[in-house]
């Protein structure tokens, strides 16, 4: 990302001028304060809000209106509540609405649904209804729900809320062992320090510090001076 | 003490939404196994004859119980279930049948001496044929799932678009009752001892429950949007039905046709 900037149609400027990169397989955790711009800046690079300024790419893709859906079969997003994530009915057919969307075979949509379930530990949860899950359990199918398409890029919008301790060592151990690159935007700190070996410090949609994560969320007077 | 107050959805916060249909739609009976396309032409076929009926003809609507009766019972759904979804039907069906009493005042038949209009009979009429459709449609959604039921629909032709307003709005419902839920809980523990919403608050309980799940609504749009959601409902082929599916159609068929024509 170069330079990007996103407006509201109010006029609120929530990203500005947001440089970023991120390599194959990297794992980045971008903190800041309520109202910092994180996750209007997650929503920008799945095309959900509209670049006002600036360029993003991924996967060398030009991010538009018009490439939004290939850039969206690269890049997974997971929200913030997994309530908005989960919409069918029972578990099976929320994992595979992605790859049936990508106009796979039933065997592939089949297959990937059992994959991206078993990865995550969760394969006992196919046949459950959606809405009976617990917090924790609504997180990881949330999650396999986009890693059934297999992106190369993992969008999280503070994945660790909503969940209790157990469930959130669980979920860091979970992430700690995919492959595909992270971006994960956090409060917590811990989680952020833990599974991220870069992080990028946002305040008023400006990035105010970047660099390796132990060293910057080690630093209490900087994060303290921007809010967290 | 508090004034009772007026009845809203999820009211009571602990009433199960929409998805105990999808409960019963993961069992494995023998009707749950059968092929959704004959589901679906049973559920059709049931409701065409249903509806022929003559306006008064009560009597002949009799045999029409048995449908869901045999139906709930072989796929092991649960008589409240379906008491669920009729219950909220018929006050619909009580205000359109009603005028048929005002409007048909012809006496038809005595019974123990009490003359029978048939505005009466037409009033009865109704509110069977109504709970007979509920049940048959609950009964399709709790052996067959909605996931099941829109692929099945639309690899049967029914418009995409009709289906996808079918599925959404099933969806849309479902998330109307868990914000009114939520909502209700929050109201409930800021006015101990209140019935429901009281009448002053409803205009403003109704207006914050649209926009909340119209926020929500758009949260999950973005949700489908990001795995690859352009507007079409992706469907996947069934296998083909086979003898027993033949079989449950063909006795289904009869069951429903018989009876009108030997009406």
């Amino acid at each position: 990302m170069k330079d990007v900037s996103v407006t509201y149609p109010d006029g609120n400027r929530a990203v500005n001028g947001v440089s970023l990169a991120l390599g194959n397989g990297e794992r980045k955790a971008l903190v800041g304060a309520n109202g910092a711009g994180k996750s209007t800046l997650l929503r920008a690079i799945v095309g959900l809000l509209s670049i006002s300024g600036g360029e993003a790419r991924v996967d060398g893709i030009a991010l538009s209106a018009r490439t939004a859906p290939d850039v969206r079969a690269r890049v997974g997003m997971v929200f913030q509540n997994p309530d908005d994530q989960l919409f069918m009915a029972k578990v099976a057919d929320d994992v595979a609405f992605g790859p049936r969307n990508m106009g796979l075979s039933e065997d592939e949509v089949n297959r990937r649904v059992g994959s991206a379930l078993d990865r995550l530990g969760a394969a006992h949860l196919k046949d459950r209804v959606s809405d009976r899950l617990s917090g924790g359990e609504k997180r990881l199918v949330g999650l396999a729900s986009v890693l059934s398409m297999e992106p190369c890029i993992l969008l999280m919008d503070e994945p660790s809320s909503f969940l209790d301790p157990r469930s959130r060592r669980n979920l860091i151990k979970v992430l700690s062992s995919l492959p595909q690159a992270i971006l994960l935007a956090t409060h917590d700190l811990d989680m952020a320090r833990r599974l991220c070996s870069r992080a990028v410090v946002l305040r008023d949609g400006r990035v105010c510090a970047e660099g390796s994560a132990d060293e910057l969320l080690s630093d209490k007077q900087m994060l303290e001076a921007h809010g967290l | 003490m508090d004034k009772p107050g007026f009845g809203f959805i999820g009211s009571r916060c602990a009433a199960p939404g929409l998805d105990s249909l999808e409960e019963c739609a993961g069992r494995g009976t023998v009707i749950h196994r059968l092929h959704p396309s004959v589901k679906v032409a049973a559920a059709i076929v049931y409701a065409a004859a249903v509806i022929s009926f003559g306006r008064r003809d009560v009597r002949g609507l009799m045999p029409y119980f048995f449908y869901p009766a045999l139906l709930a019972s072989l796929s092991e759904t649960p008589l409240r279930l379906l008491l669920r979804r009729i219950i909220p039907a018929l006050p619909f069906a009580l205000f359109g049948g009603m005028a048929n009493l005002f409007f048909d005042s012809e006496p038809v038949i005595r019974v123990w001496g009490i003359v029978i209009t048939g505005g009466v009979l037409s009033f009865v009429s109704i509110m069977i044929k109504t709970a007979l459709l509920v049940s048959a449609v609950s009964l399709l959604v709790s052996t067959t799932g909605m996931a099941d039921l829109s692929r099945q629909l639309v690899s049967m032709r029914v418009p995409e678009m009709f289906v996808l307003q079918l599925v959404l709005t099933y969806r849309y419902l479902a998330v109307l009752a868990e914000e009114s839920r939520s909502m209700c809980a929050a109201y409930v523990l800021r006015r101990p001892g209140a019935r429901g919403t009281h009448i002053k608050d409803m205009g403003t309980f109704v207006g914050v429950l649209l926009l909340r799940s119209i926020a929500r609504a758009e949260r999950v749009y973005d949700a489908m949007k990001c795995r690859g959601f352009s507007g079409t409902w992706p469907v996947s082929p069934h296998k083909r039905p086979g003898a027993r599916d033949i079989f449950f159609l063909t006795a289904v068929c009869a069951a429903a046709i018989l009876p009108r024509c030997l009406n």
